[in-house]
């Protein structure tokens, strides 16, 4: 079960209102490679993983998946927070406001919805696992886009260390997939699904 | 090419590979950390792994307030928890997550003498409930402590 922690994996606190920024971050809450779709695919994808150091990792980094989905929920909140109908007009950020007003919603920067078909579940290890590192690198230059298009310290502090958790997340994939591979034949890992075919 | 190859500081290779396979290096054990306020702000403790965009780079710690310390010993417990899971047998690494995990417990308890409930279970305090009186963490604005 999940037990909620009243602080956010790192702190968010941002000065200035800026619902034109607010309208590309809200990507990594619901869009193709956000922080919605790494929890659920990782979360989702223990089920049918074998071997306990493997279940073991995607449920903690499953769950700090999580983490980041409230943290970028807190930086989209904070940039929206107490907008004035020019700051709303001016801004771009008219297409979402008429949906959503100031909450916070799962969708694309290009205002998609969230959908569970940017994510996979597959039922076998070396793919759910290589789909994995893919979903880390893509979560990652989302990042760096928004690097790119953002002046904001306080936002650029809190996508740093984002950006940064996504090599760390990689590089543990990898190693699961090292050690996935110490768990099976060694001159041929697809030889069987060890997901299915080992009970 | 060798056997076992190394990059930069630290990655290796599997000797004879098998082919059609994924491979990222293998991160050895014992490798350099840095404390966990550092690893915070830089967003990993490993030193090898902090691989930053066009030279864009936390440098300044957060302040000493105690949801900060929270923050900054979860962060090590977490990311000691992660690396573990494919280490498990860096005793190393084991042991210094023994020693953050007793130091977040200590932070947690004192948090919630000073400050409020950190989980729902503390939130009671003088026959009173307590849990909705402290800030939601992503209330907090620029320049307020917590």
């Amino acid at each position: 079960m999940f037990l909620y922690e009243k602080k956010l994996q790192y702190p968010v606190k941002i000065d200035k209102p800026n619902p034109k920024l607010a309208s590309v971050i809200i990507s990594q809450y619901g869009g193709p490679d956000g922080e919605l779709g790494a929890s659920l695919r990782y979360l989702s994808q223990r089920y049918s993983m074998p071997y306990p150091e493997l279940r073991g990792l995607l449920t903690d980094i499953g769950t700090e998946e999580l983490g980041h989905l409230e943290m970028i929920g807190a930086i989209v909140h904070q940039l929206t927070r107490s907008l004035s109908e020019e700051q709303i007009r001016s801004a771009g950020f008219a297409p979402y406001f008429v949906d959503h007003t100031a909450g916070v919603y799962p969708t694309a920067a290009s205002g998609f919805p969230w959908t569970a078909a940017s994510m996979a579940v597959k039922g076998d290890p070396i793919a759910d696992l290589t789909e994995d590192l893919a979903a880390e690198q893509k979560a990652r230059v989302t990042y760096d886009n928004i690097l790119r298009l953002s002046d904001d310290p306080d936002v650029n502090d809190v996508i740093k260390f984002l950006r940064e958790r996504e090599v760390v997340h990689f590089q543990r994939f990898g190693e699961a997939i090292q050690r996935l591979r110490e768990r099976l034949n060694e001159k041929n890992v697809y030889a069987m699904n060890p997901s299915f075919d080992i009970s | 090419m060798d056997d076992t190859m190394t990059h930069g500081c630290c990655g290796v290779l599997p000797a004879n590979a098998p082919l059609a396979n994924p491979y990222v290096p293998w991160q050895p054990n014992g490798q350099p950390q840095y404390g966990a306020k550092t690893g915070l702000i830089r967003g990993t403790l490993f030193p090898c792994l902090d691989l930053p965009f066009l030279g864009m780079v936390n440098t300044e710690e957060k302040s000493d307030t105690m949801m900060h310390q929270l923050q900054a010993l979860g962060f090590a417990v977490q990311e000691l928890g992660e690396y573990l899971d494919t280490h498990p047998d860096d005793a190393e690494a084991v042991e210094l997550f023994r020693q953050y995990t007793e130091l977040y417990e200590a932070a947690v308890a004192q948090f919630d003498r000073d400050c409020g409930p950190m989980f729902q279970k503390q939130a009671v305090r003088d026959g009173r409930y307590t849990w909705n009186e402290t800030p939601w963490p992503w209330e907090y604005r620029a320049n307020q402590e917590g």
